[in-house]
């Protein structure tokens, strides 16, 4: 009875024995770092409900044009991008061509083609310089601007016309007065709906810490807790306990939250992407009057707005050289390009694409703010990490029992380690 | 009940319950035949053991061998690293607040689930007009896919535009709205209540096959012995439904505590921590702000050690492995003087204590139930009908949503009615995505798979409730911990396995890990019911000269169709809702290789998510699992004659 091999003991070598067969055998599978040099793997976000027809279709164009070659193509939603491109990195299962909103840490690990690698001078030439600077990691270019948002204020005519005002407030000093004014009429308006949840509040704080004067990064140095992003964390922790926010700002986000606020006409004043069709499609389909302006700043700060790109980037793979550099020479043809912008409804990051919308009704009007755009510090590799803090914790700054200089003292940390 | 338990073999190898009572002596042919019988379980066992430890056992491994890895930001092993994740997952300041959290949800929801289930499942167990429609409405929820449902809460509870809100400010309820899960005082509740909204329909369900596995006699017997209803509760039906008890106790602990979805897609995206639970905290550690996928395997191998202590501790305390039967499975005369005993002994008790001061409360009561006989008909009726329609109403939201503009989603206040009926959604959406063929590949996978599991769970179910073998209990435990990884932290490992046997994107491997993954359940739940079936059948069948397996599927199965059902349906919806894994194993639009949850993905955009083809496409799919259920309920009924009519 003692000696019987029990099942439980069985089910244990078996496990035992699997794991290790498994272990030993699935080690450093590197057959598919080794490209057949004639089919490439593309993996995209998803942007809109198009984005994945539009691939569909290019790569149908492409495999015309180029015969032999085969593009595999896999389009991910930004809520699975991440887990699922670490998964395929972890496994070394590189895709050939990769669209996400970061790079330094990629061409960090070695694992990028240099730009000038996979396509020509010319090309490269047509980037908007401070995009491509944007997209360089110790002063080389690995990614390739691929999208483009230009962020600032959108303000409600109406609302401001009714509170006696004649344009959106240019100083911290103006945007109080008139926060005050609006919550005072009779329309229960919120004067400025803030989003400082894990979506977009990087960008909101962002933004409002230039305007002050204030920084992520200021001359090569981390700054994020410098006393003018203290000052602005503090500005925008009264803004909500003094009611001129919607409730909860720490946990509201943008496409669901403050975007629909301001298209019902609720709201005075709201941070957006330009032109942004998800925003603006609602905004005009309810027919408010609205205008276009950079935040109100403070301590005489230059306005500025805040410039955002997501990137294209070509893995490093035995035999894929000429494939990926025949595809992003396809996609980046001035035409297939602009197709694409206006498929996402997004901004151009190539001089071409921006002479290319620099006419349009619509567009015109970003394309030449982008120019003026500030960027956050996304070629530092550990900006990845510090956003996701920011993204996860900025919101609980405004929260009555956060001390901000605390909170943003402990992401200063988190810069400064992974320097 | 002591005598009955007194006719179990001792413990020790299988004992084939001979009619002579002394065993005869082994002769060499003997000896063979004994060691073939004590292999009996494993050889019952064997398909299970293969595919459980085939499938999972390296993607476990490999979360561990994780925990030690020094992984950076991209994914990339830097080598190994000791115990540095775990030195610094205790080093972060959110973690105690994560503890708190985490053993909060855990026992709120487990608690209120089991009791809301219980009061469920044995309403449901009485017949009334309409019972079939609360048990359809039941369905909806379980069948739904919980990414949709926690989505369409979230629209439930917004705070000027939400529908809640004005369903509370209409009828008086509240002056001003709440933002039920952005205020972080409310929000960690708020997500709970959505926790155990859906995870009652599977723990009722659970319940209510145990319920049905009681033999009508021994109710009987109690009420011919002057037993009131609550009596007859207390002390017949909840200890004869403590197997079904135990399951459902020990499958919610781990669903609810692995409870990814639900909070992830209500709250994943405000700021702070006030409604992460550990395995949200992990996601988060990984994937969005740590960005240290070695940490987060330190948390996950966490979270299966404190699983694996709580299961144990719990099974300890209510001991699956007694054998539960014997308390149902004596004969009839001795089951009556059991009865009568347990009646008596705790009417007597009441008698001297109770009565003289409740007397006047007694006539009450006794005007109350006579009042409640003459209405009981209309009065279940009408209770079971609020009961589906408070289960529904978060899906004819959706509904209502999936017609509604955007604008409408988030007008303020909420209207109740889309202004136009754009029942054209529900045809565009067919032409948006090829809906059909996401249809037919979901379809397919979770059918083989749900089979499979039938296949594989019954002949373990049975010999675990047939037979008593040293590490019974231990092959019960080991089967629990495959629930117990929370299915992010076993992503990288399965992937791995699936380049080595080159089933990325095929079928056979997508159906055989979800085989895999959804065994447990489907061993203890038809193991538990099995249990409750008396034995009798298998000795006088065994008599008759049937051998084992014929007993186990022309007697013993029929007998547990609530349970079969069950795990059918269980295991379908599990099935046709898995979407992490699907997602990274099982998707190749290339091929038309992609399930559904993966497919209508594509409506969710940077900005632009398309609610109402989302919604849209989330309530077809509700569709199959609710008429497979249509299908085979009729089965869950007459499985409770056939099981008291014997």
């Amino acid at each position: 009875m003692q000696t019987r091999r029990t099942p439980w003991t069985t089910f244990a070598v078996l496990a035992t024995g699997t794991a290790l067969l498994a272990a030993g055998c699935g080690g450093d599978d590197t057959s598919s770092s080794t490209g057949d040099g004639q089919s490439i793997r593309l993996v995209v976000a998803q942007y809109t409900e198009g984005t994945q027809p539009y691939w569909e279709n290019l790569i149908d164009a492409f495999e015309d044009e180029h015969p032999g070659h085969t593009v595999d193509l896999q389009v991910i939603d930004w809520g699975n991008l991440r887990s699922q491109v670490n998964t395929m990195v972890q496994t070394q299962q590189l895709p050939d061509i990769l669209n996400i909103n970061l790079f330094a840490d990629y061409a960090d690990a070695g694992l990028l083609y240099r730009a000038d690698e996979v396509m020509s001078e010319e090309r490269l030439a047509d980037f908007v310089p401070s995009f491509a600077e944007n997209a360089s990691y110790d002063g080389t270019q690995y990614a390739f601007p691929f999208v483009a948002t230009v962020n600032g204020m959108y303000y409600n005519t109406t609302i401001l016309d009714e509170a006696g005002l004649d344009g959106p407030p240019q100083t911290w000093d103006e945007f109080r007065d008139a926060a005050e004014a609006i919550v005072d009429l009779p329309g229960d308006y919120v004067p400025y709906a803030l989003a400082l949840g894990s979506e977009g509040g990087t960008g909101e704080f962002g933004t409002w810490a230039r305007s002050n004067g204030g920084d992520w990064m200021i001359d090569g140095e981390w700054t994020v807790n410098g006393e003018r992003n203290v000052e602005t964390l503090e500005f925008l922790k009264e803004l909500t306990e003094d009611g001129f926010t919607q409730p909860n700002p720490g946990q509201t986000n943008r496409a669901d939250g403050t975007w629909p606020l301001f298209a019902q006409g609720r709201v005075a004043m709201v941070y957006a992407s330009f032109g942004t069709r998800a925003f603006m499609e609602q905004v005009e389909e309810a027919g408010i009057d609205y205008g276009v302006a950079t935040h109100p700043t403070n301590h005489g700060t230059e306005p500025s707005t805040h410039g955002i790109q997501d990137y294209l980037m070509a893995f490093r793979k035995d035999n894929n050289q000429q494939a990926v550099t025949d595809f992003l020479d396809y996609f980046y043809q001035p035409e297939n390009y602009a197709e694409y912008l206006r498929v996402e409804g997004l901004l151009p990051t190539t001089e071409s694409g921006a002479d290319e919308f620099r006419d349009d009704d619509e567009y015109g009007q970003y394309v030449e703010l982008l120019e003026f755009a500030r960027f956050d510090p996304a070629a530092q590799p550990v900006w990845a990490e510090l956003r996701g803090t920011l993204d996860s914790d900025l919101g609980t700054g405004v929260s009555s029992n956060t001390d901000p200089r605390e909170l943003l003292d402990r992401i200063q940390a988190i810069a400064e380690a992974g320097a | 009940m002591e005598n009955a338990a007194r006719t179990q073999p001792p413990d020790g190898a299988l004992q084939p319950r001979e009619p002579s009572g002394e065993p005869p002596p082994l002769t060499p042919g003997r000896r063979r035949h004994s060691l073939w019988e004590r292999l009996t379980p494993l050889r019952w066992l064997t398909p299970s053991i293969a595919v459980i430890s085939l499938v999972v056992a390296f993607p476990a491994a490999y979360m561990v061998w994780m925990s030690f890895l020094r992984i950076d930001r991209i994914g990339q092993i830097d080598g190994f690293t000791g115990l540095a994740n775990y030195r610094r997952l205790f080093a972060e300041p959110a973690l105690p607040q994560i503890i708190g959290n985490t053993a909060l949800w855990l026992v709120v929801v487990v608690g209120l689930t089991v009791l809301f289930s219980l009061g469920l499942a044995q309403f449901l167990s009485k017949s009334f007009f309409g019972r079939r429609l609360v048990r359809l409405a039941l369905i909806v929820p379980w069948a739904a896919s919980l990414v949709m449902t926690a989505t369409v809460w979230r629209f439930i509870y917004e705070g000027g535009n939400g529908l809640l809100n004005r369903l509370l400010m209409d009828i008086g309820l509240l002056n001003a709205p709440v933002d039920w899960y952005k205020d972080p005082s409310v929000a960690f509740f708020s997500i709970m209540a959505v926790g155990i909204i859906t995870s009652i329909p599977f723990t009722t369900y659970v319940l209510l096959a145990g319920l049905q596995t009681i033999p009508h006699e021994v109710l009987e017997a109690a009420k011919i012995d002057g037993a009131g209803p609550f009596a007859t509760y207390r002390h017949i039906t909840l200890p004869l439904l403590r197997p079904s008890m135990l399951v459902a106790l020990v499958l919610n602990m781990l669903h609810v505590f692995n409870a990814f979805t639900v909070i992830w897609v209500i709250a994943g995206k405000t700021a702070g921590h006030h409604a992460d639970t550990t395995v949200t905290w992990m996601y988060k550690i990984a994937f969005t702000v740590q960005l240290d996928p070695g940490e987060a395997a330190a948390l996950a191998v966490l979270n299966v050690i404190f699983l694996s202590l709580l299961v144990a501790a719990y099974v300890r305390i209510l001991r699956p492995d007694r054998d539960v039967t014997t308390a149902a499975s004596g004969a009839g005369p001795t089951r009556r003087a059991a009865v009568r005993a347990a009646v008596s002994g705790w009417s007597e008790r009441v008698n001297a204590a109770v009565r003289p001061a409740f007397a006047p409360a007694r006539r009450a009561m006794v005007h109350v139930g006579r009042g409640w006989a003459r209405i009981r008909p209309v009065g279940l009726s009408v209770i079971g009908l609020l009961i589906s329609a408070f289960f529904l109403a978060p899906y004819a939201a959706m509904l209502l949503g999936s017609l509604k503009s955007h604008a409408e989603l988030f007008a303020v206040p909420a209207p109740y009615l889309p202004q136009e009926w754009t029942w054209s959604n529900y045809v565009d959406v067919w032409e948006r995505i090829p809906l059909a063929s996401y249809f037919r590949v979901s379809l397919t996978v979770a059918l083989v798979a749900t089979a499979a599991v039938l296949l594989i769970a019954a002949p373990a179910a049975y010999i675990l409730a047939r037979s008593k073998f040293r590490g019974r209990a231990a092959f019960l435990g080991i089967v629990l911990v495959t629930q117990m990884f929370p299915a992010v932290a076993l992503l990288i490992g399965l992937y791995r396995q699936a380049l080595f046997v080159d089933g990325v994107h095929t079928f056979w491997f997508i159906i055989t890990v979800n085989t895999a993954f959804n065994l447990a359940f489907a061993i203890w739940i038809m193991h538990a019911n099995i249990s409750s079936i008396p034995a009798d059948i298998d000795e006088a069948a065994m008599i008759d000269g049937l051998g084992r397996f014929r007993i186990m599927l022309r007697m013993i199965l029929p007998l547990a169709a609530p349970a079969l059902i069950t795990v059918t349906i269980f295991t379908f919806i599990q099935v046709w809702n898995e979407f992490v894994i699907a997602l990274t194993l099982f998707n190749d639009p290339a091929n038309s290789r992609v399930p559904l949850t993966v497919g209508v993905q594509q409506f969710i955009g940077l900005y632009e998510t398309n609610y109402q083809y989302l919604f849209a496409a989330a309530l077809m799919a509700i569709i199959p699992a609710v008429i497979l259920f249509a299908l085979i309920e009729r089965r869950l009924v007459s499985g409770l004659t056939a099981g008291s009519s014997r």
